[in-house]
């Protein structure tokens, strides 16, 4: 199906009202005041995906992740490099990496909450604009390499995935994440059509 | 089926699992809570349920646990709640009486008529957990504490050593320091320089500077000194040792002090100097020869020749030889002032003592006593011909005019000759028999010798 740069448009800002409002509430919750950016928003395909983030196949990451289904299914994720996901904790906790077996707890809690802040304004915000309630399952914290991590989860390579990238600014400290929603088959163009409605000069 | 049918149909099974769990309607009431709630929180199911939760605890009463929890009660997606970032959502401590550590999450599931959703909170209890967490960073801290204050004093030292090190670079002394061995751990840049220019190899870091001593210093005797004294600081013998030496560089010879002083009592290892005292040994020379020679002529005045005269007779006491004395004094020299002049005078007092050192041995002694009066000590003669013979050499050394403005000035001398020790046995007596021999030639007619015991 293709999209129209209106659609884009208005996948753009569904993304920027969801982040805008977990960050808002990353702001109050936190002692810290947190900018948070989403510089680009992109449609692709899964094979697609995999094709671009190939030089990141030997990277490993860590994502939160939390599965919707129902008729409209997939699943969204937040996904740091290790490195931003020891950064962004350590910053929230107010010390150094952490490391070790113990401190994985640590560092999954801490990134659990806050990932699942990001996904629940950015799903919240979609969720608001379609007509039928999303079933979600509890959300959940892998770490892993990027195709086996989100990618896994797509049943067919033909799903639609939207990647936002996202710069957060903590305390000075850049974090990159991304934020990626695989849509299964169907999904998509359910989202496209009912965003479709909200353009009525678009035909 | 009413509300709590549908409940316990629907959460009875949660009673079955470790984990605390519990249900409230959209307004807080409280629609289930299970076993393990009741053994953490010691209150029945049947005592909380149908209460609002907010009447028995405040934690949820936060405004913006509220806002996540309202999209919760309208189906939205579960809400996570950590321990790291909130400790707990029921305050509820352990059998130890700690607080329990709770990451819970919040999940939507359909009411009984299916029109709204409840809110499920699955608390999970991460206690110990947390604890050896807290543990860990405490450890942490208190190791990054000690780190930090490490660094400090490391930096500290840094500093220290930064001056301690621009203090050594810019003294002219040479300063190495030496581990126990006598191996040079570090030196300074003049020693370095010193090295270079004598061009030393053994002065280098790394190498051993008993060794270099061994192999440079040239007088034995010394370079034997030098090795020990070094040895014995460095072995914890000996609280410092010093030793001036000669040595001669490209530019003549210099005088050096060589100090050496234990690094850290009882650790072995030195710190070695050497200072140039070159400046400090020739102002020594020149007092020492101004002290004892005499300021116009140069040659030995009293008391050197009072010196030497001592030796003389002590050497000649014990080898059973002979010393002479030649009492010399000059014939007129008071015409020779009052004609030409005191200048005059000085030139005939210094040209007389030049001639009367060439009629005698490297070992005998030349004085002036004062006035135009000299005094040759002829040490170690075996026969008094030897005194007569140089009292010769000196009568014929005046028969040469000496030259004074273009005039010629002819000076005569007068000796006297005593001799050891048939004439006395010691200094006094000596020169009084010289100086009265002496006299019997100014009487007789000047300008010649004449002995003591000659009639």
């Amino acid at each position: 199906m293709e999209i129209s740069p209106y659609q884009i448009d208005i996948l753009k800002e569904l993304i920027n009202i969801g982040v805008g409002r977990s960050v808002g509430m990353l702001n109050r919750m936190l002692r810290y005041h947190i900018d948070l950016q989403v510089p680009d928003v992109r449609i692709l395909s899964a094979n697609e995906l995999v094709v671009q983030t190939q030089k990141l196949a030997s990277e490993e990451m860590a994502a939160v992740e939390m599965g919707f289904s129902g008729r409209f299914r997939g699943t969204s994720a937040l996904v740091f490099t290790s490195r931003s996901a020891s950064a962004l904790v350590s910053v929230l906790l107010d010390g150094d990496p952490v490391h070790g077996a113990d401190l994985d707890m640590l560092r999954i809690g801490t990134l659990q909450e806050v990932g699942n802040i990001v996904l629940n304004g950015v799903m919240g915000s979609i969720g608001n604009i379609l007509e039928e309630t999303i079933d979600y399952s509890p959300p959940t914290f892998e770490e892993g390499r990027f195709e086996n991590l989100v990618l896994s989860k797509a049943t067919s390579p033909e799903a639609t995935v939207l990647l936002a990238q996202t710069h957060f600014t903590i305390r000075q400290v850049l974090i990159e994440g991304d934020i990626v929603i695989v849509f299964e088959v169907g999904a998509f163009d359910t989202l496209l059509s009912l965003i479709s409605k909200m353009v009525p000069d678009e035909a | 089926m009413d509300e709590q049918a549908y409940v316990e149909s629907k959460f009875g099974i949660l009673d079955h699992v470790p984990i605390g769990i519990f249900v409230l309607r959209k307004d807080y009431t409280i629609l289930f809570w299970n076993r393990c709630l009741e053994q953490w929180t010691k209150i029945a199911r049947d005592a909380i349920v149908g209460r609002n939760f907010d009447d028995c605890f405040s934690t949820l009463q936060k405004p913006l646990l509220r806002i996540r929890l309202e999209s919760v009660f309208e189906g939205g997606p579960p809400t996570i709640f950590s321990s790291q970032l909130h400790a707990y959502l029921l305050p509820v401590t352990t059998r130890a009486g700690k607080i329990r550590f709770q990451h819970t999450i919040v999940s939507a599931v359909r009411s009984a008529d299916q029109s709204s959703f409840y809110a499920l909170f699955s608390v999970q209890d991460v206690t110990d957990l947390t604890h050896r967490i807290q543990d860990y960073l405490k450890m942490r801290d208190q190791a990054s504490a000690e780190l930090e204050e490490r660094i400090k004093a490391e930096s500290r030292l840094q500093q220290q050593k930064q001056v301690l090190t621009g203090l050594l670079e810019s003294l002219t002394a040479r300063i190495a320091l030496l581990d126990s061995s006598g191996v040079i751990v570090d030196c300074n840049r003049a020693w370095t320089e010193f090295a270079r220019e004598n061009v030393i190899n053994q002065m280098e870091v790394g190498s051993n500077y008993l060794a270099c001593l061994k192999a440079t210093v040239a007088d034995p005797v010394l370079g034997q000194n030098l090795v020990e004294g070094l040895t014995a600081v460095l072995e914890g013998h000996l609280a410092r040792y010093e030793e001036e030496y000669p040595f001669r560089t490209g530019s003549g010879e210099n005088w050096y002090i060589m100090s050496v002083t234990p690094l850290v009592d009882g650790l072995g290892g030195g710190v070695v100097s050497h200072i140039d005292i070159t400046t400090r040994k020739q102002a020594e020379k020149k007092i020492e020869h101004l002290a004892l020679h005499d300021t116009l002529t140069g040659i030995p005045n009293r008391l050197l020749f009072s010196d030497r005269c001592s030796q003389a007779l002590a050497r000649a006491k014990r080898y059973g030889k002979s010393v002479a004395l030649l009492y010399a004094d000059l014939d007129d020299f008071k015409t020779i002032n009052d004609r030409y002049g005191h200048s005059a005078g000085d030139t005939v007092l210094r040209t007389v003592a030049r001639r009367l050192a060439l009629c005698v041995r490297e070992s005998d002694t030349v004085a002036r006593l004062g006035g135009d009066e000299f005094v040759l000590l002829l040490a170690d003669i075996t026969d008094t011909q030897d005194a007569s013979r140089v009292a010769r050499k000196v009568v014929h050394s005046m028969a040469r005019a000496i030259k004074f403005e273009g005039n010629p000035i002819q000076a005569k001398i007068s000796i006297g000759i005593s001799i050891y020790p048939k004439d006395g046995n010691s200094m006094l007596p000596l020169l009084n028999a010289a100086d009265a021999a002496m006299y019997r030639v100014k009487a007789g007619g000047k300008n010649r010798y004449q002995f003591y015991s000659e009639p």
